[in-house]
Formats: C-alpha cells, sequence, structure tokens
C-alpha cells in the first residue's frame, strides 16, 4: 500500500468528553460499520469499559474515506486508553500516530487528563487537531474553550472545529482535516523491518494478538521475527487489520497498522513499547521509549469463602494472560485465610480488576485497604521492599523507612483552591508550583505520598472541588519518612488484614476514625464487639458495639411461614459474605473502612 | 340451628393419636383496617354473601382434589380474620355445615373476634355451632393505645366481650400488643405494658398471644414508625417475668398458656404439619396426597382480592419446595418453640445437612445462645428474641 494515502491518527480527550462517541460516528460515516451493527461506543470492548466510560484496552480501526480530493485514504484510528494508571500505554499508541485529534467538551473546558495527554502526543511530535464537542448543547461556550485551549495548551484553536459526535455535526469536516493536516507516515519501505507494539492481549483460541504499527520495512506472513527487548524470536502466523472486524492480509508495511499472530503463549513476552525486527535483516535501532511497567498499588485479594480459593486462582492467572503490568502471589491471613497480594498500576487499574472478577467470574472478595510497595533499611544494613503491612518489621529493627512519592499536577477552577491546598496539606504534600493558565484557571503542582494517593485523595479532591479538579500524576521517587503501623483489634484479637501503614503524626487521627468507622459498618452481633485500634502495644482509639437486641419475627403462622423463610435465607445470604474473624462477622466493606470518605 | 353434636367425637375415629391436621378459614372482611395491619381485608361487608358462597365451592373442589387429607382424622379448625365475628350466624351456621360434613374429627375449633361485634347472644351461639374456643381480639386495655393502633374498639367493650367470653368458655385467648416504643410522626412513642398486666393478671385468660408491635409493609405505620427495638427487647423480659411468675408456659415466641391449653392448630404450623386454608390469601401445606410428587411438600397461596376469589376460587399459587427450603423450615420452625428441635429426626430426613449444623450448635450451646435438653436442642427463652439471629447462624453452618 502507498504510504502516503495513510493517515494514524489517535483522540484525546478527557473521560465524558465523547471521544468514544466521535469514534463511532467515524465509523459510521466511513460505512466501517452498517447502522445494524452499530453498538453505541464499539470500540469499548468490555462491558466495563462501555458503564464506566472508559478505554482500558487501546484498540485500531482501519476507516476507508474518499475525500474531497477524490482520493481513497485508509485512515487508522488508533484508541488510548483513558486514565492516568496507563500513561506509558497511552505514550505507546500515541507514538504509533502522526496525528491526535484534541476533543474538548464546549462546556467544561480543557482538563488535566487532557493536557497530559497533549503532553504526551507533542513529544511524540504529532500532528494536533483541536476540536470542540458537544457544540449542541445549550450550556456550550465553545469561544471560552478555544481561549482555554490558546492559553493552556499553546495551541492555535482560532479554526479548531466545532463538532457534535453525537448528533453528527462537523463530521465530515474532520476527517477532511484529518487527510489535509495528519502527515503521511514516513519511514523506509526498504529499510530492515522494525515495528512497534502498542497493545496485546490474549485470546483463547489464538495466543496472544499483538497490536503493531510498522515504522520501517515490511512484515509478512511465515516471516521469522525478534521480540527485541525480550530476545524472543516467533514465527508470524497471521497479520491482519481491523475495520473494525478482523480481516486477514498477507503483510504490513511501511505505516501500516494492524495485528499479529505469532501462536506466543505467554503475554509476558509481549511486553507494550517492545520492537520486532526480522531475525535475517535487523534493524540496528528499536524504537525510543520502551519500559517495562511496575506495579505501584497493591492489595490483599481474598474469597469470602474459602472455597473460592482455588477458583479466584483461576481467574487471577486468566486475567493476567490480558494484563502484563498486572501482578500476584498467593499469601495468607490470619483473619482472612488463603488470598493473594496483587500489584497494579494504579487505584483504577485495581478496581478494574477487582470488578472483572466480581462480574465475570462471579467471585465474591474481600479486598484489604490499597498499600505502596515502601523500602526499609533494616538496622544490620539490609533493604526490604514491603508491599504489606503485615510484613512491616518491628520498629527496633528498622534504620530507615522511604516511601514512593509522586508529582501531582492538579487543575482546578480558581474558587476550589484554597480547600484544595488544605487538602494536599492534609496529605502531606510539597508544593512545587502554583500558576493561573487563564484568569480563573490554576495549575498546582506537589509532590505527594502515593501512600496518601491511594487511600482516598482522589474522592476527596473531587468532593472538596465538586468534581472540577482534576488530577494527573507521575512517579517521583523514594523518599525518608516516619511511617508506623497501625493495628486494629477486633474482640482483642489483631486482624491483619485490617491493619495499615500510616504517617506518625497521623496515627492517633487514623486509628480514631478508622475504629469509628469500623463501629457504623459492622452490624451488632449475639455478644458485644469491642474494636481498638493500636500501635505497638498501646491502645489508641477504643469503640463498643453493644450486642443484638431484637431480631425476630412476632407472628409465624400457616400464611408466614415462607415470608418467614425467605428472611431468614436473605439474612443467612448476607452473613455467607461476611468474614468469620474469632467469633465475630465482619463485613467486605469494613476492610475498605479508611477509603470511605466523610463528606 | 346447629348443635356440638355435628361435630364428630375424636374418639369415633380410627386411627386415633395420629397427627393433627389443620383447616383454616379466612373471614376477609373488617370495619376498618388497623394502623400495623399489612394483611389483606375489606371493608366492604356486602360482599359476604358471594363469599360465603364461594367459600363452600372452594372447600369441595380441595375436598375432591386433596381426597387424601380429608379422610377421616383428628384435625382442628381454625376461623380467623379479618373479623370473623362480621359473618352472620347464619352465614357462619352454612360455611361450618358445609366443613363438618367432612370426615375429619375436629378436636379444636378456634374463631377469631373483636370485642366490638361480640354481644353475649352471639357467644353463646358460638358454642352451639360446636366452636370450643375464642381467640379474642383485645390489643390492649388502654384507650390511647388502641387509638394509636387503629382499633375500632374501647377498653370498655374489650372488658364487656371478656366477661361474656369468659363465662361461656373455658377456653379462650386474647391479643395483646406491646412494645409501642419508638418514633412515629417526628414524636416520640411510649406505652408501657403495665396497664394491660394488671388486667390480664385480674382476667386470667387461659392462653395469651403477646406480639411486639412490628411495621409491616402495606400497613399505614409502613415508613411512618420507627421502633426502639431495645425498648422492646426489655418489655418483652417484662412480660415473659409476668407471664412465668402467673403460671403460663412460654410455648412459642409469641404465645403464652396455662397448662393444656396451647393452640392445637397453631402448632401444627410449627411442627410442619399438614393443612389446609380456605379464602382469599389462604395458604395449605400438604406432604402426602395423592397426585403430589414432590417429597418435600408443596405450598398452596389463595388470591389474595376477594373480588378475584369470588370469580374464581381456583386462583392459586402453588410453591414446591426443595430440599433446602425444606430443611430451612424444619429448623427454625421449631426453634420458635419451647420444645425445640430434636436432631435425630431431623437426621432421619435430612442426614447431610444435620450433620454439618453440629459444630455451630455446640458452639451456640458454649456460649448459651442454645440449649440441649434431652436429645431436644432449643434456644432459651430469654433469646427467644433474637431467634433469627441464632437460625441464621445454624443455617449458615449447614453451608446451605
Amino acid at each position: 500500500m502507498d504510504k502516503n494515502l495513510v493517515r494514524n491518527f489517535s483522540i484525546i480527550a478527557h473521560i465524558d468528553h465523547g471521544k468514544s462517541t466521535l469514534a463511532d460516528r467515524l465509523l459510521e460515516f466511513t460505512g466501517a460499520l452498517t447502522e445494524r451493527e452499530m453498538q453505541d461506543q464499539f470500540l469499548d470492548k468490555m462491558d466495563l469499559e462501555r458503564e464506566r466510560g472508559i478505554t482500558i484496552k487501546a484498540q485500531s480501526v482501519r476507516l476507508k474515506y474518499k475525500a474531497d480530493d477524490g482520493i481513497d485514504y485508509v485512515l487508522n484510528l488508533i484508541d488510548t486508553p483513558g486514565h492516568v494508571d496507563f500513561s506509558y500505554e497511552v505514550s505507546r499508541s500515541l507514538s504509533a500516530c502522526e496525528g491526535a485529534i484534541l476533543v474538548v467538551d464546549a462546556t467544561q473546558g480543557v482538563e488535566a487528563q487532557t493536557l497530559a495527554n497533549v503532553y504526551l502526543a507533542l513529544e511524540n511530535n504529532l500532528e494536533i487537531i483541536p476540536v470542540i464537542n458537544k457544540i449542541d448543547l445549550p450550556s456550550a461556550e465553545p469561544e471560552r474553550v478555544k481561549k482555554e485551549i490558546e492559553e493552556i495548551i499553546g495551541l492555535p484553536a482560532e479554526d479548531a472545529l466545532l463538532i457534535s459526535a453525537k448528533e453528527g455535526i462537523g463530521i465530515k469536516e474532520l476527517l477532511e482535516e484529518i487527510v489535509k493536516k495528519v502527515p503521511p507516515p514516513s519511514g523506509s519501505v526498504d529499510a530492515p523491518l522494525k515495528a512497534l507494539i502498542f497493545d496485546s492481549w490474549y485470546d483463547s483460541y489464538q495466543g496472544v494478538v499483538t497490536l503493531i504499527r510498522v515504522i520501517d520495512g515490511t512484515i509478512k506472513k511465515g516471516m521469522k521475527i525478534l521480540f527485541m527487548a525480550v530476545n524472543k524470536v516467533f514465527e508470524v502466523e497471521k497479520l491482519g487489520v481491523f475495520s473494525p472486524f478482523p480481516v486477514e492480509v498477507n503483510e504490513l508495511s511501511v505505516g501500516e497498522v494492524g495485528f499479529l499472530i505469532t501462536g506466543m503463549k505467554d503475554i509476558k513476552d509481549c511486553r507494550v513499547g517492545d520492537t520486532i525486527t526480522g531475525t535475517e535483516r535487523k534493524t540496528e535501532t528499536p524504537f525510543p521509549g520502551f519500559k517495562i511497567m511496575k506495579p505501584m498499588v497493591f492489595c490483599g485479594l481474598y474469597p469470602t469463602v474459602n472455597d473460592d480459593f482455588e477458583e479466584l486462582r483461576d481467574a487471577l492467572m486468566k486475567l493476567s494472560l490480558n494484563d502484563s503490568s498486572f501482578v500476584y502471589e498467593p499469601e495468607t491471613s490470619l483473619a482472612l485465610g488463603f488470598g493473594f497480594r496483587c500489584g497494579f498500576l494504579g487505584l483504577l487499574h485495581m478496581e478494574i480488576i477487582q470488578e472483572r472478577l466480581e462480574r465475570e467470574y462471579h467471585l465474591d472478595l474481600i479486598t484489604t485497604a490499597p498499600t505502596v510497595k515502601y523500602k526499609i533499611t533494616l538496622s544490620n544494613g539490609d533493604i526490604i521492599w514491603v508491599d504489606n503491612p503485615n510484613k512491616f518489621p518491628e520498629s527496633q529493627h528498622i534504620d530507615k523507612i522511604e516511601e514512593p512519592y509522586i508529582k501531582a499536577h492538579i487543575h482546578t477552577p480558581e474558587a476550589y483552591l484554597g480547600n484544595i491546598l488544605t487538602l494536599c496539606q492534609e496529605k502531606r504534600g510539597i508544593q512545587r508550583d502554583i500558576k493561573y493558565i487563564t484568569k480563573d484557571r490554576i495549575v498546582v503542582e506537589y509532590e505527594l505520598p502515593l501512600n496518601e494517593i491511594v487511600l482516598d485523595f482522589y474522592d476527596r479532591l473531587k468532593s472538596v472541588s465538586k468534581g472540577y479538579a482534576s488530577l494527573d500524576y507521575e512517579f517521583l521517587d523514594y523518599k525518608p519518612s516516619d511511617l508506623i503501623k497501625l493495628n486494629i483489634l477486633v474482640n482483642g484479637e489483631p486482624v491483619d488484614a485490617l491493619s495499615i501503614i500510616v504517617h506518625k503524626d497521623k496515627a492517633y487521627y487514623r486509628g480514631r476514625e478508622l475504629v469509628s468507622k469500623l463501629r457504623q459498618l459492622i452490624p451488632k452481633q449475639l455478644f458485644e464487639v469491642v474494636i481498638q485500634a493500636g500501635i505497638g502495644n498501646k491502645i489508641i482509639a477504643r469503640e463498643s458495639i453493644a450486642p443484638l437486641k431484637k431480631n425476630v419475627l412476632a407472628k409465624c403462622y400457616g400464611g408466614d411461614i415462607t415470608r418467614k423463610r425467605k428472611l431468614l435465607e436473605k439474612q443467612k445470604e448476607g452473613k455467607k459474605r461476611m468474614k468469620q474473624v474469632g467469633n465475630v462477622e465482619i463485613p467486605q466493606s469494613a476492610f475498605l473502612a479508611m477509603l470511605k470518605v466523610e463528606s | 340451628m346447629l348443635n356440638g353434636n355435628y361435630v364428630r367425637k375424636s374418639a369415633e375415629i380410627k386411627n386415633h393419636g395420629q397427627k393433627l391436621r389443620g383447616v383454616y378459614i379466612h373471614i376477609p372482611f373488617c370495619k376498618r383496617r388497623c394502623n400495623y395491619c399489612g394483611f389483606y381485608s375489606n371493608t366492604d361487608t356486602s360482599l359476604i354473601k358471594g363469599y360465603t358462597q364461594a367459600l363452600m365451592e372452594e372447600f369441595e373442589n380441595k375436598k375432591r382434589q386433596y381426597a387424601d387429607f380429608f379422610k377421616a382424622k383428628e384435625a382442628t379448625l381454625f376461623i380467623g380474620g379479618g373479623n370473623p365475628a362480621l359473618l352472620s350466624l347464619k352465614d357462619l351456621e352454612k360455611i361450618l355445615k358445609t366443613i363438618y360434613s367432612s370426615d375429619l374429627a375436629f378436636d379444636e375449633i378456634t374463631i377469631e373476634a373483636n370485642p366490638d361485634s361480640l354481644g353475649e347472644e352471639k357467644i353463646s351461639s358460638y358454642k352451639n355451632l360446636g366452636i370450643n374456643r375464642i381467640s379474642l381480639g383485645i390489643q390492649s386495655f388502654d384507650d390511647s393505645v388502641l387509638n394509636l393502633l387503629g382499633r375500632n374498639h374501647s377498653s370498655l367493650q374489650a372488658l364487656k366481650s371478656l366477661e361474656i367470653v369468659k363465662k361461656h368458655f373455658d377456653n379462650f385467648s386474647v391479643d395483646i400488643i406491646g412494645g409501642i416504643y419508638g418514633e412515629f410522626r417526628n414524636s416520640k412513642v411510649k406505652r408501657d405494658i403495665s396497664h394491660d398486666l394488671k388486667f390480664l393478671a385480674k382476667f386470667s385468660p387461659p392462653h395469651i398471644s403477646f406480639y411486639l408491635l412490628s411495621i409491616e409493609e402495606g400497613s399505614f405505620f409502613f415508613n411512618k414508625f420507627v421502633i426502639d427495638e431495645a425498648k422492646q427487647a426489655e418489655e418483652y423480659n417484662i412480660f415473659c417475668e409476668f407471664a412465668r411468675d402467673k403460671g403460663y408456659t412460654h410455648y412459642e415466641v409469641s404465645n403464652f398458656a396455662k397448662k393444656g391449653y396451647e393452640c392445637k392448630h397453631n402448632k401444627i404450623y410449627w411442627e410442619g404439619g399438614e393443612f389446609i386454608g380456605l379464602g382469599p390469601s389462604a395458604v395449605s401445606f400438604l406432604k402426602e396426597n395423592k397426585g403430589i410428587k414432590n417429597g418435600w411438600g408443596i405450598r398452596l397461596k389463595n388470591v389474595s382480592d376477594i373480588k378475584e376469589y369470588i370469580k374464581n376460587v381456583n386462583l392459586t399459587e402453588m410453591e414446591y419446595l426443595d430440599r433446602q427450603s425444606a430443611f430451612c423450615e424444619a429448623v427454625f420452625l421449631p426453634l420458635r418453640t419451647s420444645e425445640g428441635l430434636n436432631l435425630s429426626m431431623l437426621k432421619l430426613k435430612f442426614p447431610e445437612e444435620t450433620e454439618k449444623i453440629y459444630g455451630v450448635l455446640e458452639n451456640l450451646k458454649k456460649a448459651g445462645f442454645v440449649e440441649q435438653k434431652k436429645g431436644q436442642w432449643i434456644i432459651p427463652e430469654k433469646h427467644f428474641i433474637i431467634g433469627n439471629e441464632i437460625v441464621a447462624k445454624i443455617l449458615k453452618g449447614a453451608g446451605l
């Protein structure tokens, strides 16, 4: 195929600014999908993605478009994941493109997330086409948003297209703009093969399916190829493109985007960002920017019913087939029995995995509070990494504790600045910068311990800014910190799954808060339940739950029996979903008590 | 006019001594609906004629369909409501004549009645109709309570009717509602039971049903009255103590009787026995009749709407119990009674499930929430009030 007729582009947008709807409209307009095949938000494959309006896995679609100049072009739309946890994946998807459509909501304006992705696009030298969406809404303010794009992002926006993806307004103009403005791929067809991996997943029939962008040369069926970073050789079994349904092709040449199947079984061999080359003629230089993504957030996942352990193991195994950045290993808890310590890129990643386990595998899970990985220097000089509060050494053996910090960029309307500064201060943040990007919008830069972010920072940020502030962050480094382990005791017994690592200055406050939340979350039982928080041997907070006073139906005659039985069965089911710790039944929600925000 | 001789004497029955079976007749008419009542009832008494006819038709149908049930055996009859005293003696006689025509030998025949509908004549006529037990819906001797509950009678009527009933009947029961504590329309409600206890002590009825007020869906109180459960629990204990002191046996969560005066009909429900219910919204439970293949029994529920019922008495919902439901009932029903649960009997029917609950029972026994007396497992009286929690724990233990 003539590379001059190819246009590779992505869509950059904040959650809810209409990326998926726009993608649907493009598919529809170019005839890739008939109306009958049209399911809203076609590119968001998983139910979960559709419901949350977030793209989790990148997709790519080949669209055919006859432009006004009479020429048939091939447009490859490369979808990108839309959340801070997946910024590396986003950067890889973007580097497979020459252009990006920047979608900004005409009612909301530029958000932190958008900005972060625009920067990624600029780093990758992408041609950016600004588009203002939702102009059909009465509250649309296209002129204000244009000004924001110019002032905040520094892009000329005078001629930004005004569209409504929902109503199909401006779609043709946008397609023309893509053909005119996005440069065709560079690269040489004669050079040795160089292809970038920008996504992959596991298919139970085909094995690992890899999405690639050919940078140089040509990849052909039957060819022997080398995955450079993992240094493994595979043979090309199948090549194809999504248009949007998979269509097999015999080769993909410079500038093209498509899928590759090699019979590879282990997704860990297929790293996003890795470069594929031929074994006979190797490229000199792999595509730059390859990184192995390491999990940053950890939690314990336990089946509510111990018998489900094997099922949970199988489900985790299956999910990890599709997700090389998700890790897990077995662990045991005195309170919860057998389970797994799992590592995630971030909180959203964690929530998504949890939800998929519950929804797709029908598992009832108990999740322990998320934690980060601490670097601890012991008094004997050894360095250990701890991702589980229960493995936290006794204080007398600790010489130094370091915790991960992130750099947070928070965009907020001026009105909420005070609240946000207070929140960041409370979360042990170090202020780095505050600047006005427009008359009434501000970017705040803070260095914050990741430990505080994983607890409730995001929810708190949303609540103190009425949802207007947005957050983007990147990992910074490890910094020394004064941390201690806070234990929770139920009827005198420490419950390991409830203990957390907190900063010393906050231990008392957290302890009291946690104990009072647990008091609300644990239902009354046959006995009195005493909940305490302690540091070492010292108790710092205590609450008790009085025993259950009444739980019986007064009347039970012939006509009441079925109703009464159903009630008991419901009550019993409720009990089954609780974890028995000693003789106390603790509901799932209690294990995430510290995440509950007081608004 | 019928007289007591119409009722078969149990001595005439060959298989005397077998498990009792119950017949329940629902009279869905009320002069007004009480504020706490979530049951189906109708205040349009002009429907009584059609209803009586329909009831007799249903009886004949059921007799044909479940012939085994109606073979000569000892049985109980319970006419409940609503307020059955709203039936004219003529209508009642018609109904009873039909019921008595079966081969069942009725040992205990109860009628429920509200104080405002009972005169001396009616009460003595009941006796002639074969009725030998009256359950009187007193609810309270306190006018402010009767008013709050939306009852149609006064404390004076309560006293009067009680005197007459006591004069004519040796076996009778009174219903009392207690535990009236909480918040209703943003104001505190506090109604002490002590006033009622004085009258109960004075009349010394052989049987008392003491119900803690509960807020039912569909009742006037629903979403308006918030109950103070701690106060209810306190009052329940006060009542239990009173009853013990006066020589009553607390034989079921809400039922107290002098020796020999337990309600035989109600015991059928708690022992998992068979019964036929007639009338709108009435429920039947059958286990071993022809045409019932299901080993765990079936439960039938008649249509609730009285007009629908009159149109078609066969509008019935049918529930086939499965093993799990049958087990659940076999555990929770007897645990409501002072007799308790017999594990050896349970094990005959549910060997695996019974095996699984031993552990929980032992643990609960250690903590005093259940007791073991001569092979019977019982919830001690002081823990009746948290019976659901205890039973749910036992059922969870069975791993169902």
